[in-house]
């Protein structure tokens, strides 16, 4: 079954998630080299299998 | 390369002999291109040159040829000393070129003149250093670039050079001009925190002898030390137009011993420049006459044989008493009278320079001439402009045709113009032989057509006539004028006029000693240093303009930039402020005042006097200016003037406030410590190596304080979430503690001296330089006014927000890298307490106190300043992190866009996340590249895991 099941988790969703999960562990939130431009290109709602 | 192309490619020009001995030593000589290779000592001197002949090119290319080109192998590296030696006597022989050329003028008009020639020279030979005509060892030409900057090199260029190039800050770093407000260009505004770099830094004697005494005219009171660490360190001082400093000039003298005597890091010598150099006034009670003189650079024969020194010496200036005079019969005619003898005597597409001893004066004689010849190019040059105006101005003085420019001393000294007319009021010896240089300055009017007139004051009977000089000293210069027909440097050669000693205040080894503590007294006034900087009545305030009517605290106006300052002699101002109090009354209207920053309450107060250096702010509606004619004070009350205030502001420091606390960012305190403790070791590694465990140290405990309950709350605001983790900076816009004048660094400073490691070297030293790094906390502890104990515990000790009892976590120390205590640290005021505690141990004040007298003030300042600079470097990195507008994360404006399902997902997947996250490690793993991004160590794992996998497949 294809659906969209990451539609919901839009970019500033991933952005906030992110940011929440770095605090406790006092990791900097802030792009890196190569684990930032990508998915954000990427981010694109889209037809899926699980 | 020799001197002669290193010259011409900064100036167009080649040197003169006496340029070349400054620069490679006393044998060297233009003619001789093998001398020209050499490197000169660098000691305290006295340049006596006559005008128009290229001082300012001399010092500075000097100053450039030996920091650039002395080979590395011969340059030792520069070391602190024990406390207990000295440093070499200036006038002894120094073979380390100083980083920071300190270039000290009488008056703002020839520092932006200055700063000007100093910018091309860099730019010149940056240029000719990139194009491979200048052979620059890789440390020089990355020293040039850093202080040329790159503006204006093409992309492939900066690439080719990009290992030399500072990868943060492109634009040019000098010079630097201390004029006063705020400096908006941040590639200059943050010099002092490069104390390793070298500067050219040029200013007024206000601006720069104010910071050597370490009471800053217009600048932050708490980083008064820094510049006094960084302009009595390390620094080659040039007095430039010694006539016209008054008591500046013994205060230089004063200095240069003290310099040697308390000694600093790297000597720190004095170079005094004039045309009409009074040896005797350098001749101090601790600067005394060395057995055979100081060292002099003046012409020699061969420079007189040169063409364009002979023109200049024997350039023809015919001179004449003029037919007018001031007198007190005259007073009231004077101006129309001396408007029309201007007019008459002007020729056309020539400069006709009228000089006045008086502002007030020069303005109503602009204003006559203005009425009766409306179409002349004509321009006002005087001290008390704000520089926009006075910049209109001064582009007609140098404009080409025909002009008529009104001044005051203002055009004295240096300024380069040539008039073919002067006319000038009479005045002391010394002045006029400056104004004397301002006419047919290269010699290039021939036959007669240069023609000088002076203007006569009758000041015998009415000495107010002579202000602001006396009626002897203009008696004397008459005297030598009546013999005069000629006023060329040639034949001013023989007349000789001694001027009796001025009786002017000395600043000696106590004061110096003494001006180190920053703590103002009881009734909050710091000491007056005006009587060492300028003459009895010769001091100065400065004014901005803003439309704020009654109120400059809602909103807060910010502090001042440089274009907005208007220079005001002191008494003019009291005197307006007196007539604007009494204009309130008698229009029964709400009264205009002026404000003075209050650091301690931090806000606007009202002033009800002036203090010499202090800067005032007047509402629009006061008036007092016209951009046409300057500063008019009461004349001009009332007429509204135009603010200039700009876009970009910086709010006033207060003494509570942290402006780099609130950094638009979130940065834990252990990654804070870090990025502190890496910058320190980068930066003493290369100027102070010796003391690397000592400032490492304080670099590691220096923000412990900010763990604080009170000081966690402020920066938190209103967000719980996070108190999981202690911070160090926050992205919050700001935030008040509830403890009033609480200073972090003086808690962090307690638990130094209560639990840091007894085994690390100079623990008091240590303690010191935690405490001081904001400038805030340092030679003494004490509550201040309406800082109270709570009602509960009323005899429980309170200083600076801190109460004894007041705890620090163990995570704190976790957090700064340090093994935890087993409970929190319980911090102590029982240093505060005058003599030693119960347990013997010394209070702050008396710790302190010997440091200051073992270092001596210099060199415990620029230790200071070293760990300031340091955790200024680092919060501006972690401030500046995100760099590309594509990659900014924006967290503020993400969160507040998420719509409240959005909020729940994420409520969701983050608990989650946090239940497991547990079994991943926790450090950060990210590294600063310096590129805009951080480099992922969990992604190079990634990547290797994968190479590795493939690997194992392809087998």
């Amino acid at each position: 079954m294809k659906r969209a099941w990451l539609a919901p988790f839009t970019w500033p969703v991933i952005v906030e998630t992110n940011r929440r999960l770095c605090q406790p562990k006092g990791a900097l939130h802030a792009p890196t080299s190569d684990g930032y431009e990508p998915p954000r290109r990427n981010n694109k709602p889209r037809s899926q299998t699980l | 390369m020799n001197y002669q192309s290193f010259f011409k490619h900064a100036t167009g020009f080649s040197p003169y002999h006496y340029q070349c001995k400054l620069a490679c030593g006393p044998n060297a000589s233009a003619d001789d291109a093998k001398s020209l290779t050499s490197h000169n000592q660098c000691r305290s001197l006295l340049i006596n040159i006559p005008t128009g002949l290229g001082k300012t090119a001399a010092v500075v290319i000097a100053w450039l040829w030996n920091r650039l080109t002395q080979p590395e192998v011969s340059k030792p590296k520069p070391q602190i000393p024990n406390p207990e030696s000295k440093t070499p006597d200036n006038n002894a022989l120094s073979i380390i070129w100083p980083r920071r050329l300190v270039y000290c003028l009488p008056m703002r008009t020839l520092v932006e003149q200055t700063a000007e020639e100093v910018s091309k020279w860099l730019r010149n030979l940056r240029d000719a250093a990139i194009s491979g005509q200048l052979d620059l060892a890789e440390s020089a030409l990355a020293e040039l670039l850093w202080l040329a900057g790159t503006d204006g090199l093409s992309e492939s260029q900066i690439q080719k050079f990009k290992s030399q190039i500072h990868a943060e800050l492109g634009g040019p770093h000098s010079p630097i001009i201390l004029m006063g407000g705020e400096e908006l260009d941040p590639s200059r505004r943050d010099w002092d925190l490069y104390p390793e770099k070298p500067a050219i830094l040029i200013g007024t004697q206000d601006m720069l002898l104010s910071r050597a005494l370490n009471r800053g005219y217009a600048m932050s009171r708490y980083r008064w030390p820094i510049h006094f660490a960084l302009l009595n360190n390390d620094c080659l001082w040039v007095m430039d137009e010694t006539q016209l400093m008054g008591v500046g000039l013994e205060t230089s003298a004063q200095l240069d011993a003290f310099r040697c005597a308390l000694s600093t890091f790297n000597a720190c010598p004095t170079w005094w420049m004039s045309a009409t150099l009074e040896e005797k006034r350098l001749e101090t009670i601790d600067h005394p006459r060395p057995a055979n003189g100081w060292p002099t650079v003046s012409l020699s024969e061969p420079d007189f044989q040169m063409p364009d020194v002979k023109g200049r010496l024997y350039a023809a200036k015919p001179i004449k008493r003029a037919e007018i005079s001031l007198s007190s019969e005259t007073r009231n005619s004077y101006a129309a009278q001396l408007a029309r003898f201007v007019i008459n005597h002007h020729k056309n597409d020539t400069l006709t320079l009228v000089v006045l001893n008086r502002v007030n004066r020069a303005q109503k004689i602009y204003e006559e001439i203005k009425k009766l010849k409306p179409d002349a190019q004509l321009a006002l040059i005087h001290s008390r402009f704000r520089p926009p105006d006075r910049q209109a101005h001064e582009a007609v003085l140098h404009a080409k045709g025909s002009r008529i420019v009104i001044a005051t001393q203002a055009v004295e000294a240096g300024v380069d113009v040539s008039a073919c007319t002067l006319i000038t009021e009479l005045a002391p010896w010394s002045s006029l032989v400056q104004r004397f240089g301002r006419c047919n300055r290269r010699g290039e009017f021939k036959d007669g057509k240069a023609a000088i007139f002076f203007v006569d004051l009758k000041a015998d009977d009415n000495e107010e006539l002579a202000v602001p000089y006396m009626a002897e000293e203009l008696a004397r210069a008459r005297a030598a004028l009546e013999k005069l027909q000629d006023a060329g440097p040639h034949s001013l050669k023989s007349i000789q006029i001694d001027e009796p000693s001025a009786i002017r205040p000395v600043l000696r080894r106590k004061d110096i000693v003494e001006l180190f503590d920053t703590t103002p007294d009881m009734a909050g006034y710091d000491l007056d240093i005006s009587r060492y900087i300028r003459d009895g009545e010769d001091t100065d305030v400065q004014i901005f303009w803003r439309d704020c009517g009654n109120d400059p605290n809602q909103p807060l106006q910010p502090e001042p930039v440089a274009d907005e300052l208007c220079r005001v002699s002191l008494p003019r101002f009291r005197e307006f402020l007196s007539k604007l109090e009494k204009s309130g009354d008698k229009n029964n209207q709400e009264k205009i005042t002026a404000f003075r920053w209050n650091p301690l309450d931090e806000k606007w107060q009202p002033a009800t006097t002036a203090q010499a250096g202090g800067t005032y702010m007047l509402d629009t509606n006061a008036g007092g200016y016209s951009p046409e004619l300057g500063w008019l004070g009461a004349d001009n009350l009332g007429q509204k003037v135009v603010s200039l205030a700009p876009k970009q502001i910086t709010q006033e420091s207060g003494y509570a406030s942290d402006p780099d606390t609130f950094a638009h960012v979130w940065v834990t305190l252990q990654d804070h410590t870090r990025a502190v403790v890496e910058e320190t070791s980068r930066l003493i590694q290369s100027l102070a190596p010796e003391f690397a465990p000592t400032f490492l140290a304080a670099a590691r405990w220096h923000d412990l304080g900010k763990a604080h309950e009170a000081f966690q709350k402020m920066l938190r605001g209103n967000d719980p979430a996070r108190a999981a983790l202690l911070w160090a900076k926050s992205a919050n816009p700001g935030g008040r503690c509830e403890r009033r004048y609480f200073r972090h660094e003086l808690a962090s400073a307690l638990a130094w001296l209560q639990v840091g490691p007894a085994d690390t070297p100079e623990r008091d030293l240590v303690a010191y330089l935690i405490a001081a790094h904001h400038g805030k906390v340092r030679l003494s502890i004490r509550s201040f006014p309406g800082e109270e104990p709570p009602s509960d515990k009323p005899d429980i000790r309170i200083a600076r927000g801190i109460m004894d009892g007041d705890t620090l976590p163990p995570d704190a120390f976790v957090a700064i890298g340090v093994p935890p205590p087993p409970e929190p640290v319980a911090l102590s005021l029982e240093p505060m307490e005058m003599g030693q505690s119960k347990t013997g141990e010394p209070s702050w004040l008396a710790r302190t106190l010997a440091l200051r007298d073992r270092f001596h003030p210099f060199r415990l300042a620029w230790l200071e300043t070293l760990l300031r600079a340091a955790d200024a470097r680092a919060s501006k990195l972690a401030s500046s992190a995100s760099v590309s507008p594509a990659m900014e994360l924006r967290e503020d404006a993400t969160a507040s866009s998420l719509s409240p399902e959005e909020r729940a997902l994420i409520d969701e997947v983050v608990a989650d996340g946090l239940s497991i996250q547990d079994k991943f490690r926790p450090e950060p793993l990210y590294k600063k590249t310096g590129r805009g991004h951080y480099q992922s160590s969990t992604v190079d794992e990634i990547n290797r895991a994968r190479k590795t996998r493939k690997k194992e497949d392809d087998q």
